[in-house]
């Protein structure tokens, strides 16, 4: 008989690479712990204050990405449990975190809202003539008793607080613990930034259960679930888009420093032919075109998320391939200087084949160049997601992301009173994702390169 | 004695580190002292201390130096300012660095005089034309890249003098320079100081520019001084334990065949706190209270050292063993590697299409043999295509002309693969031959892997660790654990791994401290009795040649000018150039009187001057040298010279 | 150095037949005329007579490289790939959907695009360098730390916000200049101004920390502590020896830019409404008129090239050590 599971397990393509990098990561950390140098240059991350609190700040991230990335279809309530019958699942692919925030999700008012309000934003025509309607989720709790909203938002938030602060001794215990193991962790700074992070998600979620924390958008979604979405197909696009060009850029830019000759001059003249059309408009029209073929091959996906989630790896793939052209210079370049390397050459005297002294000699050489680029690259990344989304040539439509967020926000700036909280929302929680990114890329940097960029 | 800079008790201090401990000298008016050590020591770090221009890691944390009665160390930065070049002058080690390389010679000393009232490109010129730069006009306006090493320093030079300082710090001004090169600007620093009547504070790690140039010598070890003493006193009888090492460690003649004193160990990290003798741990006379308490300073007759013995009282160091007598009839054995016209040629690509327009001759045909077991020793100054005649050979640059004969089974691009495991190299740069991502084992591993050598090869690492004195436990840690040194002999081991007959070794102990170029001399000749290796031994080095070459080829401009036997070549050279190449050694007794000095530097290997190569530089060069380059001619059995007008 | 100008000149002719080609592939060869026709006319319910009709309006009823119908020459040249893709080389980018003429329109937008283009790019230069500069001055105090963290949080913003922000504070809130519009002549100074503050405040975070490092690396150099062996001020050191030697790194990133100014920026130009390249460009994304966006690609890729052989020119003025040969 057919599986009669409540949902069936969905793997779009980008989860799957999504969770492959993460395992390459772990993977790779726990190689690195082996390895000396980098155990050093990792430890020397680990002792640094600004590099463990935007760790910890780039790990509840992920960990939100994570959740959004286990995708699955609910069955149909309605499916018929004849024996036989196959359970109907939903169209709709829903992830973890959907689940988790069900009621964000669920609870869609008319149209914008203000933060924590209890009424619509804008006036209408109701029974008693012209005014702001009530939610119909907002709020809802406090009946007609509207004096008490205020002191009912600060006593929630202030529970809230009480939850977080007590989540978070629970790292507190945790980390005391881990202390002692490894006491050259910044622990505190990890726990101070963990402490930020229950403060505002406590009372976030607190306060979640009867208000819209961050409003409603025009058509009346959530904005903190819209926010929270967001952070997948940021974090996607900034860490896929470096793996899918990490082994061109990798492998071309020690071929060409090491190999010389034609394959440098062919490998000189692919990136910069690539290098000279302006990279927006390669994008935009590399975009377009494959709009053009998504559009004329609906058959090819079964779900509108399959859709959206082959469009979000072809942009991926395509900042890959106008982004590949620094890294591979830059390997070029280290590559040419490793190569006149006494060790390179007493390998030569040695007989070592050209292929083993690339992977033997090189490519371990030039790594920290490579981890630099990804960290580095992962900000800007994010940051060039929501300007392409904003222009029309970035993520699906029906993607969640902070660029669509701006995207259906910005003109609601024009309004009196303004709709400020869809941007500012999409705003804060992006400057957080890439302010903690830069700090990180910074102090891997500083950790990693030899010369000591400060 | 009123002393014209007075220095007391200076400590420089970065992170947990004391480069330089309580450090105590004075200089009088127009005397030289010089600051002897090895890398590391804090003797730079003591000369930046006094100028108040330490790196930003280091601060000054505690001391004096007063020059002229004034507190150095209370200025103002703005005070401070004044006093640097007209105080304190100072020249660096690296010329090639240390001038601005995108402005022009000119501007570079008027900035330095329009600090003092100007004078303008007038006095520009006297400097220049007073440190000895030929045609001064033209060179004012020309930028420091158009220059040779030499003459940068010389320029250098001129700017310190623009400030008209009381006393010139020279931090090792010489040790970038060839050995010619070295004996003119050491000429000139002395010549200017005599007419100036500057004071001068020398920093160096070279004992016969210290025999040279200094009116007194201070010893520094692991950021302090442990002796200090009048050149003739110090010279005569060295009394500090680390001195009297430093001098034993010397390589020359005299120590031919012996070993070489060596000091065990290396300079210890300045961050590890110190109780008693810092030199303690690699002292062969150290006693209990050595390590307990620091020494005390001792004084007899003008030589103070910071020791616990009495001045005098060291047991003396073994002498070197005078050599066997050579064995001479090793000659008559089948040469190991032969050379022939061996030539190459790198082409200048210019113009429209990237054209050869011409070659830069780095290997101009030369011809070598070499006898299995035997050294030889391949000579010169830096450019002159030494070291790519050694990589030629194991053809890590393919050489454009000629014949290399190993065993007599000639080498080429096909054969080369066979006789990987015969010939093989040690570099220079001991941090730079060892991959820092891989651990010991693996490094000396490779050859055997990559060449398919059947055995046991954890087995045989342990082996070749042993046989260069390392641990075998060793194999499983990475390079950057281990010193200079250290590394050297793990280059050394991972060279025998594949039982070569021939060693080709570039200046293998030039990046090394005496003491450890000590150690490595001496592994060099305990392996070549104990394996039979003959040694390609390419150097500039004339000490180390003179101590453990059997042959001696001398090489400019990318031919052979002159070989022979050791005795032959380096006792009674016939070539000018090899003779001025000797004299131009500074020796350790200080003796300066008859030196033979070359003028200018030696010219681009792209555009040789016609005739013999030497000539513009020849004080015997004639018609015939400007035409003609000059053919080998035996001046003895197995002594060949290239000389139009050869003797002694 | 002619002869120099001349090689390089030469090799952007295989680099502009790479593009061309890749631009032609993208448009072309991914999917077919039929496919975009399809496209632009709404996928459902399209009749074949209304492809031909678009198709041939266009001029992409041909075939894509060889023409066997043709006579002669007309083999090759009445394709796609000539009339599209080989005429480029002589400038002529054929009309828009619009029926206008791209190279005309070309020209005539240049001007706004570089009213905001050239002064961003001048005073931003200037403002960045002198911010980097003075970060250098004061390196190692609580001033620099303080600049260095304000980098850091202003190159975490987003651009939009820079504009979207700009635009509500000094067009909204103060009333100063208009949100967005142009007018030609002296008048364009009001509408220029803010376009140009937003993109030099968006861009100063990382550049002058980039800067920075140059200006730091370079101040650790041997040259320099000769220079404060002299006895010359931290100033004359600073602006006499650093900022002369960081240049020349810092060139190869800004000459490059210099010629690509003409097209203006995309985003600036599309939110303040300057009928420049920027914002033609993006119109012609938005309403997938592929001419336009293939003519922008080759003009692009043009301008980039002679950005290359500027820096390698403006080479010889900062570094007397490079000789073009």
């Amino acid at each position: 008989m057919t599986d009669m599971l409540a949902f069936k397990p969905v793997l779009l393509w980008s989860d799957a690479l999504f969770f492959a990098l993460l395992a390459v990561c772990a993977g790779g950390l726990w190689w690195a712990r082996r390895q000396d140098h980098l155990r050093q240059a990792w430890l020397r991350v680990a002792a640094s204050r600004s590099g463990m609190a935007s760790a910890a700040v780039l790990a509840a991230f992920v960990l939100v990405a994570l959740l959004d990335s286990l995708h699955y279809r609910p069955r149909l309530p309605d499916a018929k449990a004849d024996a036989g019958q196959r359970a109907a699942y939903a169209v709709e692919v829903l992830s973890v975190l959907d689940l988790a925030l069900r009621p964000l999700k669920a609870n869609t008012e008319k149209t914008y809202s203000a933060p924590l309000a209890t009424h619509l934003f804008a006036k209408e025509t109701l029974e008693g003539g012209r005014d702001f309607p009530r939610l119909r989720h907002g709020g809802v709790h406090l009946r007609d008793d509207l004096a008490r909203h205020e002191s009912d938002v600060v006593g929630t938030a202030l529970r809230g607080a009480a939850l977080g602060l007590a989540a978070w001794c629970v790292f507190l215990l945790a980390a005391a613990g881990l202390r002692r193991r490894h006491p050259a962790v910044a622990w505190d700074a990890i726990l101070a930034a963990l402490l930020g992070l229950c403060l505002l998600a406590g009372p976030a979620a607190a306060l979640a259960q009867g208000y819209h924390v961050l409003g409603t958008d025009k058509v009346g979604q959530d904005v903190l679930y819209l926010s929270l979405k967001s952070i997948r197909t940021g974090i996607l696009i900034g860490t896929l888009t470096t793996l899918i060009m990490l082994p061109a850029a990798v492998l071309l830019g020690i071929l060409a420093g090491y190999v010389g000759g034609w394959v440098d001059d062919l490998i000189q003249y692919l990136y910069t032919t690539l290098n000279s059309i302006p990279g927006v408009l390669l994008i935009a029209a590399a975009v377009l075109m494959m709009q053009v073929v998504i559009d004329t091959h609906p058959d090819w996906f079964a779900t509108s998320a399959e859709r959206a989630d082959a469009r979000l790896l072809a942009l991926c793939a395509i900042l890959g391939v106008t982004s590949w052209t620094g890294l591979c210079r830059l390997l070029r370049g280290e590559t040419l200087k490793l190569r006149e390397m006494e060790y390179v050459q007493a390998a030569q005297a040695f007989g070592v084949s050209r292929l083993a002294i690339m992977l033997r000699h090189i490519l371990p050489n030039v790594m920290h160049i490579v981890l630099i680029a990804i960290v580095m690259d992962f900000s800007g990344l994010v940051l060039a997601e929501a300007v392409l989304s904003y222009v029309g040539i970035g993520v699906d439509p029906s993607t969640v992301s902070f660029g669509t967020m701006i995207n259906t926000a910005r003109m609601e700036l024009a309004r009196e009173p303004m709709v400020w909280w869809s941007l500012a929302a999409a705003f804060c929680f992006m400057f957080v994702l890439v302010l903690a990114a830069n700090v990180f890329a910074d102090v891997v940097r500083d950790a990693f390169d030899p010369r000591g960029s400060r | 004695m009123s002393s014209l800079l007075s220095v007391r008790d200076l400590t420089v201090v970065i992170g947990a580190g004391r480069p330089v401990d309580g450090v105590s000298f004075d200089i009088a008016p127009g005397e030289t002292f010089a600051l002897l050590g090895e890398s590391g020591c804090g003797k730079s770090m003591t000369a930046l201390g006094l100028m108040r221009l330490l790196p930003a890691a280091a601060r000054i944390a505690g001391g004096a130096v007063s020059l002229d009665g004034r507190d150095l160390l209370a200025l103002a930065e703005a005070e401070m300012r004044t006093v640097r070049g007209a105080g304190l002058g100072m020249i660096f080690q690296e010329p090639a660095t240390s001038l601005n390389p995108v402005m022009t010679v000119g501007r570079q000393i008027g900035e330095a005089l329009a600090l003092r009232g100007g004078g303008g490109r007038a006095r520009a010129l006297e400097l220049l034309a007073a440190v000895g730069i030929p045609d001064p006009a033209r060179r004012l306006d020309e930028y420091p890249f158009q220059m040779s090493g030499g003459m940068k320093q010389r320029v250098m030079i001129a700017m310190a003098l623009a400030g008209e300082p009381a006393l010139l710090i020279a931090d090792e001004p010489t040790t970038a320079l060839d050995v010619t090169i070295q004996a003119q600007v050491l000429d000139l620093l002395k010549g200017l100081q005599r007419e100036r009547g500057m004071a001068m504070l020398l920093i160096t790690h070279d004992l016969g520019v210290v025999a040279r140039m200094a009116d007194r010598v201070g010893v520094m070890y692991a950021g302090q001084l442990v002796e200090v003493a009048s050149r003739e006193r110090f010279f005569a009888a060295p009394a500090h334990p680390y001195s009297r090492r430093l001098f034993a460690a010397l390589p020359d003649a005299a120590r031919r065949g012996g070993r070489l004193t060596t000091i065990p160990g290396s300079v210890p990290r300045l961050d590890a706190g110190f109780t008693g003798c810092r030199f303690a741990e690699r002292c062969g006379e150290a006693m209990a209270v050595c390590r307990r308490e620091a020494p005390p300073w001792r004084e007899a007759g003008g030589q103070r050292m910071r020791c616990h013995l009495d001045i005098g009282g060291g047991a003396p160091l073994a002498p070197a063993v005078p050599a066997a007598a050579p064995a001479a009839e090793v000659e008559a054995a089948a040469a190991l590697l032969e050379i022939d016209d061996l030539a190459v040629h790198f082409p200048i690509r210019r113009g429209f299409l990237k054209r050869a327009v011409g070659q830069v001759r780095a290997v101009d045909g030369i011809s070598l043999r070499l006898a299995p077991g035997r050294t030889l020793a391949l000579v010169g100054e830096s450019g002159c295509g030494k070291t790519t005649a050694g990589k030629a050979i194991l053809r890590l640059v393919a050489p454009t002309g000629g014949q290399v004969r190993l065993a007599g089974a000639t080498l080429d691009a096909t054969t080369i693969a066979a006789a990987r495991a015969s010939v093989q190299m040690v570099f220079q740069d001991p941090f730079g031959s060892l991959n820092p991502r891989l651990r010991i084992g693996a490094i000396i591993a490779e050859g055997m892997e990559s060449l398919g050598i059947p055995g046991d090869h954890g087995a045989r690492i342990a082996e070749l660790l042993g046989q260069v004195g390392l641990a075998a436990d060793m194999a499983g840690r990475y390079p950057h654990e281990f010193s200079g040194g250290q590394r050297q002999r793990i280059a050394i081991a991972r060279a025998l791994a594949v039982a070569p007959k021939l060693l080709v070794l570039d200046e293998p102990t030039s990046a090394l401290d005496v003491s450890v170029q000590a150690q490595i001399l001496n592994l060099l000749a305990d392996l070549q009795k104990g394996l039979g290796l003959a040694y390609l031994f390419i150097t500039h080095n004339i000490a180390v040649v003179d101590y453990l070459a059997d042959e001696v080829a001398v090489m400019y401009l990318g031919r052979i000018v002159e070989r022979g036997s050791a005795e032959q070549v380096l006792r009674k050279p016939h070539h000018p150039y090899t003779q001025a190449l000797l004299a131009a050694v500074p020796r350790l007794d200080g003796r300066a009187g008859e030196q033979l000095l070359v003028p200018g530097d030696p010219p681009s290997p792209a555009n040789p001057p016609a005739g013999c190569h030497f000539h513009p530089r020849c004080p015997r060069a004639s018609e015939t040298c400007r035409a003609a380059y000059p053919q080998a001619a035996e001046a003895a059995p197995g002594h060949e010279v290239r000389c139009w007008h050869a003797g002694p | 150095m002619l002869a120099y100008i001349l090689r390089r000149l030469l090799y952007a002719i295989p680099i502009l037949v790479g593009v061309n080609l890749i631009t032609f592939a993208l448009f072309f060869v991914v999917n077919t005329p039929d496919d975009m026709a399809r496209m632009q006319l709404g996928v459902k319910r399209v009749t074949p007579e209304a492809i031909e009709k678009w198709k041939a309006e266009r001029g992409y009823d041909k075939p894509l490289v060889w023409n066997g119908a043709a006579e002669g020459l007309g083999k090759a040249t009445e394709t796609i790939f000539f009339k599209k893709s080989v005429r480029m080389f002589a400038f002529d980018f054929g009309r828009a959907d619009d029926g206008r003429d791209i190279a005309r329109e070309i020209a005539t937008r240049m001007g706004p695009s570089l009213a905001v283009a050239l002064p961003t790019f001048v005073l931003g230069l200037f403002a960045t360098v002198s911010f980097a500069l003075l970060l250098v001055y004061f390196r190692a105090t609580y001033l620099d730390f303080a600049g260095v963290v304000l980098c850091v949080a202003m190159m975490s913003i987003s651009g939009l916000f820079y504009i979207i922000g700009g635009q509500w504070l000094v067009s909204k809130i103060w009333h100063l200049v208009p949100i967005s519009g142009y007018a030609p002549g002296l008048d364009a100074a009001k509408f220029v101004i803010l376009p140009v503050i937003v993109s030099i405040v968006a861009g100063i975070g990382s550049s002058a920390r980039w800067y920075r490092t140059i200006f730091l690396e370079e101040s650790g150099r041997d040259y320099v502590r000769t220079a404060r062996a002299k006895g010359l001020s931290e100033r004359a050191v600073l602006f006499g020896h650093v900022l002369r030697n960081a240049l020349i790194p810092i060139l190869t990133g800004v000459v490059v830019v210099i010629p690509t100014l003409f097209m203006g920026s995309l985003l600036i130009e599309a939110f303040f409404g300057i009928p420049g390249l920027g914002s033609y460009t993006i119109d012609a994304i938005n309403a997938q008129d592929f001419a336009v966006v293939r003519a922008m690609v080759f003009i692009g890729s043009c301008l980039y090239i002679v950005g290359l052989l500027l820096t390698d020119i403006s080479y010889t003025w900062v570094d007397p050590r490079v000789r073009l040969g």
